[in-house]
């Protein structure tokens, strides 16, 4: 995965390098600015970003979870016994 | 409407005697404790002893807590270190992928990165394949290794900063970051893998 990048642009390998820097916002404006310029003129980039961020939607949507009601119940009982009759 | 009470006021009252103020902060925090514990374990009923263990070894040593940090930091240390101890009473630790692995991931000479098929975004859109792929990432979040796993649980899922997650594990904030990211492209590679259709 490479295209032709100008002198001041990130290569392929450090766009890789630095996209959780970039998703979290914590690249300094030059720096995102010039990776997003990256992006725009490199598809497969372009492509690994989008499933890059995609794997984690898709993961903390897999995870995100309130506790069942049930087991809510038992780790109440659970403490009662433990704590609050104690 | 009563006015929510700070965390650390109902740690002083927790102190002073008052069991009232714990089930406050039990019932404050056992959602996020469950989903650390669910994201480190999969299993609930693994992840419900675990929960258990967490807070009763939250009350128990309440008095431990100085108050340099949070109290969700603080908790949240606890309930990783009771995660923790379940894991190894069970040996699930071994189903992990090899630490290696994941340092290879960003080690370029040993990297070859994968790219997504074509048309990738129609076929997530799809309801049921999402539903699959939500399965496998289940999997893949517990194929890393378990710090890796805590990490991206406490960051992704919580959405706590790098540098609470830092906190927490007692890493540095850089240690943090590159294991962040290192967890987040391992488990892009999974996916991606997945719907080339050879990781099933």
């Amino acid at each position: 995965m490479s295209h032709q990048h100008g002198p001041s642009e990130p290569t392929c390998r450090q766009v890789f390098e630095l996209l959780s820097e970039f998703v979290d916002g914590e690249l300094s404006v030059d720096d995102r600015e010039s990776l997003a310029r990256h992006l725009g003129a490199c598809p497969p980039c372009e492509e690994f970003l989008k499933t890059f961020e995609a794997a984690r939607s898709l993961c903390r949507e897999s995870l995100l979870e309130q506790m069942p009601p049930e087991l809510k119940e038992r780790l109440r009982s659970f403490l009662r016994d433990q704590i609050f009759k104690a | 409407m009563p006015v929510t009470e700070l965390d650390d006021t109902l740690v002083e009252r927790v102190r002073a005697g008052d069991k009232s103020a714990f089930e406050v902060l039990m019932h404050r925090y056992e959602d996020k404790v469950f989903r650390l514990a669910v994201g480190m374990m999969k299993n609930r009923e693994d992840a419900l002893d675990a929960v258990q263990d967490a807070f009763l070894n939250v009350y128990r040593k309440i008095d431990t807590f100085r108050g340099e940090s949070a109290f969700s930091t603080w908790l949240y240390k606890v309930s990783l270190n009771s995660v923790y101890m379940k894991l190894r009473s069970r040996s699930r630790h071994e189903q992990t992928e090899p630490l290696e692995v994941l340092e290879k991931i960003l080690d370029p000479a040993k990297t070859r990165i994968l790219m997504p098929p074509a048309g990738w975004s129609t076929r997530a859109d799809n309801e049921l394949l999402r539903k699959e792929l939500s399965l496998k990432l289940r999997d893949a979040v517990e194929a890393l290794p378990e710090e890796y796993r805590a990490i991206f649980t406490l960051r992704e899922v919580e959405e706590l900063s790098n540098q609470e997650v830092a906190d927490i594990l007692g890493l540095s904030l850089a240690a943090t970051k590159t294991r962040l990211h290192r967890a987040r492209l391992f488990l892009r590679q999974r996916l991606s893998k997945y719907l080339q259709g050879d990781a099933a």
